[in-house]
């Protein structure tokens, strides 16, 4: 069954919510601190091996978490669609930036060789969940 | 007792009463949990432990698919100094999730699955427990040292092929503990770890799913404190 762009983009989006840090789901096993993990498909989204340098512990400790997807066949119905290569970026915990909205822009591709198009998905998280992830002393 | 001052008791009476509703609606429980590392080698046995604290609350489920509970772990890997110089560490990995694992198999049917766990946790305090082996840290060590990306994972069902012949993992224990959380053992060895923001072992790999285990290490798998 065909779904929507907006729809799988918006799954996406809560994906994130449940990997990395403080992942809303909760992992079984102990084998990760992850969630779902961070690696493999999202239908047909395949998720992208962070750039080495990203610096994980500042992500966490500014309270945000980030993933990329590369979308490996088109979703989408009618000419609304996400194409094969399309990259697509979900995050939360960015309502600090001011990007506490949930929402998408499709910048122009400065050269031929760039992405085609991307996607970019922020989310209002709990600001707070990251940083205890690392060392802030409990609430209670 | 003057006007304000009876203002002030009522206001200070509320807000008491605030935090007590909030505490008893969304509680808190912490610890804190010894793991202890043995091997077997050449010269005899030898042993590490790391203290972490741990710390699980009920959060307010607002939105349906908000999580109703948030964790936090204050942990170092366990540093082992072999006797031939080399070093083993066991990863902070799942420290939060650990003594649930090891003390809570089956786990309570009645309750949140992680809450109800955690306010039990103090009952075990001093006891030692064995932890399956499905449950061990991730272990690793250096080529060098003072490289890091020269980490590599260690088969705790074989370190002989990493440290050489003689040298075993005799168990891993878990204990809940009134001893200080342990701090600096890890960045004792490893100098350049606060030095490190990106990858110990950087690769030009696309896909996340192509990565080695190596390639998935930050600096926090060392140290959360």
């Amino acid at each position: 069954m065909a779904i929507s762009k907006d729809l799988f983009l918006s799954i996406l989006s809560m994906d994130a919510y449940n990997r990395g840090c403080s992942a809303g789901l909760g992992d079984t096993g102990v084998g990760d601190l992850d969630g779902l993990g961070e690696t493999g498909y999202v239908g047909n989204a395949r998720i992208l091996a962070r750039p080495s340098g990203t610096d994980l512990a500042g992500w966490q400790d500014a309270g945000f978490y980030a993933l990329a997807y590369e979308i490996a066949a088109e979703v989408g119905t009618g000419s609304d669609k996400l194409l094969a290569g399309d990259t697509v970026i979900a995050c939360r915990g960015a309502a600090a930036a001011g990007a506490g909205r949930t929402g998408f822009v499709r910048p122009r591709s400065p050269t031929p060789s760039a992405p085609a198009r991307l996607r970019f998905g922020a989310g209002r998280g709990n600001p707070g969940r990251a940083d205890r992830c690392r060392s802030c002393p409990p609430a209670a | 007792m003057s006007r304000s001052r009876k203002v002030l008791a009522v206001l200070a009476a509320l807000v008491a009463a605030a935090y007590l509703g909030w505490r008893i609606t969304y509680p808190g429980y912490e610890w804190r949990q010894k793991l202890t590392i043995e091997i077997d080698t050449p010269d005899g046995p030898v042993s590490a432990s790391s203290v972490a604290e741990v710390a699980w609350w009920a959060t307010p489920k607002i939105l349906p698919e908000a999580s109703p509970r948030d964790w936090s772990v204050r942990a170092e890997a366990v540093v082992l100094r072999l006797p031939d110089g080399q070093y083993l560490f066991a990863l902070v990995g799942s420290a939060h999730l650990v003594a649930r694992a090891v003390l809570f198999d089956p786990l309570p049917k009645q309750g949140d699955p992680y809450l109800v766990p955690a306010s039990r946790m103090r009952r075990f305090n001093g006891e030692t427990h064995d932890v399956p082996p499905k449950h061990y840290p991730l272990l690793v060590t250096f080529t060098d040292i003072a490289d890091p990306a020269t980490v590599r994972r260690v088969d705790p069902d074989d370190l002989a092929a990493t440290f050489g012949p003689g040298v075993a993992l005799k168990r891993v224990t878990l204990e809940i503990t009134d001893e200080a959380v342990t701090e600096g053992r890890v960045e004792a060895v490893l100098g350049w770890l606060d030095s490190i923001s990106g990858r110990l072992k950087p690769t030009s790999k696309r896909y996340a799913d192509e990565l080695t285990i190596e390639e998935t290490l930050y600096s926090i798998h060392f140290t959360r404190i």
